[in-house]
């Protein structure tokens, strides 16, 4: 396939007259104008205080933002003299800000910034979201310095978030890929990665970047390549992750089909890797753990066990056509319970992922459709969880996900039988 | 009353017995070519369905996507399965129209009407499998869509779209065939411009409070998302 310009004739220009760098810092936005100026502050402190001899540029790759976020990259102003730096910096962090091209959303953005890591020979490049509020200098040291001291090729976060913070990530996608993989990333979407440059060549060399994985689809997308293709891979430990909430408009179902789509197509490209894996080993973690204070978050779950009811009611012809009989059963048993009664468990909930994933790779429907009628199910795990763990800490919280993961890894034999047979 | 039963009854029925007498090749021949045919027609299945089997094309259909249509269809079997049926009927077919050829004019006529009422039928064929797919497809997607929005009345919207291409579908095919070409196409303008004219009027009349309450959640949805579930899902 001829390789397209995707960099803008500016940015282009701009990268020629740098030449090369050693650290590319990529910060992709959208109407991010409220926080970027800090995300962009305090990684300019962080390549101050701890890269001070290396080659660094900071590229923000914009979606077309209506509210002036590239001004605000441009303008943000860093005050050396007030980051009390050990010896000064040598050389000057560039800044470049360019919009991205292809289809809207995250993974178009991504693809800009390791374009432009690439054209830089870049040795470590870490991108950071726009919507940060929780960043601070040590973020940058955190993601770039496993890959250019311990020759890590992929720096994943490691985040305390609230219990009911990343609920995709809870409940599907680090459940489903420490199981699949035999590796515990806990933030395999987490938003803030490190990589190596010999990982952004493999990562640009894929024909991916017109799917799903230009959306929503690409923090596990990349997370995904990393594990399965033996690339060197840790976890660092960042603090807290407060940040904006995601595009308020943007809609559950879509996302969570571009995620779970996203994971779906992995395991087929990555069968035979996925087979064979028994069990999970803990990825290396870099960084200090400590406790962090976290926002409290007000959660309701009678609504979605509303949509759950209603979902398992009106769905049922819909799951009839490609979900095991006895779990078609176990979905009617719970659309007639009492809600404030509901549960549905972690093995029920196990299995209904196993049978979606099974049926997207038999395209026994749509595969749209079929994952969009995953949300009313995901919004009853949801809630079922929300109950479970209204009351607990957040450590008893986790300790609720440890177990979904060992389900998880318990049924996945089954999985492998259900998805070989024929 | 010799002569009387003589014209009267014999006559004819030795006529009839030459008339049979006379067909009775044709007939005989007719009925051995369907027989052969059919017979003909369940090897070509057996063979095609047990070729196709030993040669995994369920499996190449599965990769295609094929597998997937069939089994949406209705058909359990497998592609394999299918495809040996279509070639088994497609011998009886063959069959059918050798045997009325050997039947004589009358029966060649027949066949000709229906060369050329063929494509006719084919074409209706097509578009009511068209319009059956489509029809199962977008009500699907609304359905799931309306339960994902939350809309008490999914299963009705569902319903009214699969109804409604249905419709569409049943009435392009009459036309192919020549059908109530009209009558159809005015009927069904008539009722659908009624149902929609009504649906407006009452809507208007009576639930201009309702409609300006669902617009107002519509648009404040994502809100009060977060107010209600409190759950940041990515």
């Amino acid at each position: 396939m001829p390789e397209v310009d995707i960099l803008a004739p500016d940015a282009r220009q701009a990268m020629d007259k740098l030449g090369e760098a050693d650290i590319v810092i990529g910060i992709p936005s959208y109407n991010n104008a409220r926080t970027i100026g800090h995300v962009v502050r305090a990684v300019s402190a962080g390549l101050a205080r701890h890269f001070s001899d290396q080659r660094c540029v900071i590229v923000n790759s914009d979606g077309g933002s209506k509210d002036g976020t590239p001004q605000a990259v441009l303008e943000a102003q860093l005050e050396t003299d007030k980051l009390l730096l050990v010896r000064h910096p040598l050389q000057p962090v560039h800044r470049i800000t360019t919009p991205y091209h292809g289809l809207p959303g995250k993974g178009s953005a991504f693809r800009t910034i390791f374009r432009a890591a690439q054209q830089l020979k870049a040795r470590a490049c870490a991108v950071v979201d726009a919507d940060l509020r929780s960043i601070t200098p040590d973020w940058v040291d955190l993601l770039v310095r496993p890959v250019l001291q311990n020759e890590f090729d992929y720096v994943a976060p490691y985040y305390r978030r609230h219990k009911y913070d990343g609920t995709i990530t809870n409940s599907i996608v680090y459940p489903l890929t420490r199981a699949l993989y035999g590796t515990r990333l806990r933030q395999p979407i987490g938003g803030e990665f490190g990589l190596s440059g010999k990982l952004i060549n493999r990562l640009l060399s894929k024909d991916v970047w017109e799917t799903d994985v230009a959306r929503y689809g690409v923090d596990i997308w990349m997370t995904t390549t990393a594990l399965a293709e033996g690339f060197k891979v840790c976890q660092v430990f960042l603090g807290a992750k407060l940040h904006d909430p995601k595009d308020p408009g943007a809609d559950l179902s879509a996302m969570l089909a571009q995620v779970v789509g996203s994971l779906f197509s992995l395991m087929e490209e990555y069968e035979k890797t996925w087979k064979s894996v028994r069990g999970s080993v803990p990825a290396p973690l870099f960084g200090f753990p400590y406790a962090v204070g976290l926002e409290s978050v007000r959660v309701n779950p009678e609504r979605m066990l509303t949509a759950f009811q209603q979902g398992c009611r009106d769905l049922e012809p819909v799951y009839t056509s490609f979900l095991r009989e006895d779990l078609v059963g176990e979905l009617r048993r719970l659309a007639n319970g009492v809600p404030g009664e509901l549960r549905l468990e972690n093995l029920l909930w196990v299995q209904l992922v196993h049978e979606f994933a099974v049926a997207f790779h038999r395209r026994k429907l749509d595969r749209q459709h079929l994952l969009q009628s995953l949300t009313p199910l995901y919004l009853g795990w949801v809630a079922s969880f929300v109950q479970r763990t209204q009351e607990a800490s957040d450590d008893q919280a986790e300790q609720e996900i440890e177990n979904l993961c060992r389900a998880y890894e318990q049924l996945k034999q089954d999985l492998v039988v259900r998805w070989d047979a024929r | 009353m010799n002569e009387f039963w003589q014209r009267a009854v014999v006559e004819p029925l030795n006529q009839l017995r030459q008339q049979v007498m006379d067909y009775l090749p044709q007939l005989s021949a007719a009925v051995v070519v369907l027989l052969v045919a059919a017979v003909a027609g369940w090897v070509v299945k057996q063979v095609v369905y047990h070729g196709l089997r030993l040669a995994r094309f369920d499996r190449l259909a599965e990769r295609l996507g094929l597998a997937a249509v069939v089994e949406r269809v209705g058909v359990s079997r497998g592609t394999s399965y299918v495809v040996g049926q279509c070639a088994g009927g497609l011998v009886l077919l063959f069959g059918v129209f050798l045997a009325l050829n050997t039947l004589g004019p009358a029966g060649s006529d027949l066949v000709l009407r229906f060369f050329v009422y063929l494509p006719h039928l084919l074409t209706a064929a097509l578009i009511l499998v068209v319009g059956g797919l489509a029809a199962s497809f977008f009500a699907r997607g609304v359905l799931i869509a309306a339960v994902n929005a939350q809309l008490a009345s999914a299963r009705l919207l569902a319903a009214a779209v699969r109804v409604f291409i249905w419709l569409l579908a049943i009435i392009v095919a009459c036309e192919h065939l020549g059908i109530g070409r009209t009558t159809l196409a005015i009927t069904f303008g008539v009722v659908f411009g009624g149902i929609v004219t009504g649906l407006a009027i009452a809507f208007g009349l009576a639930g201009k409070d309702l409609a300006r309450e669902a617009l107002e959640s519509l648009l404040k949805r994502g809100a009060r998302e977060d107010e209600h579930e409190g759950v940041r899902h990515l």
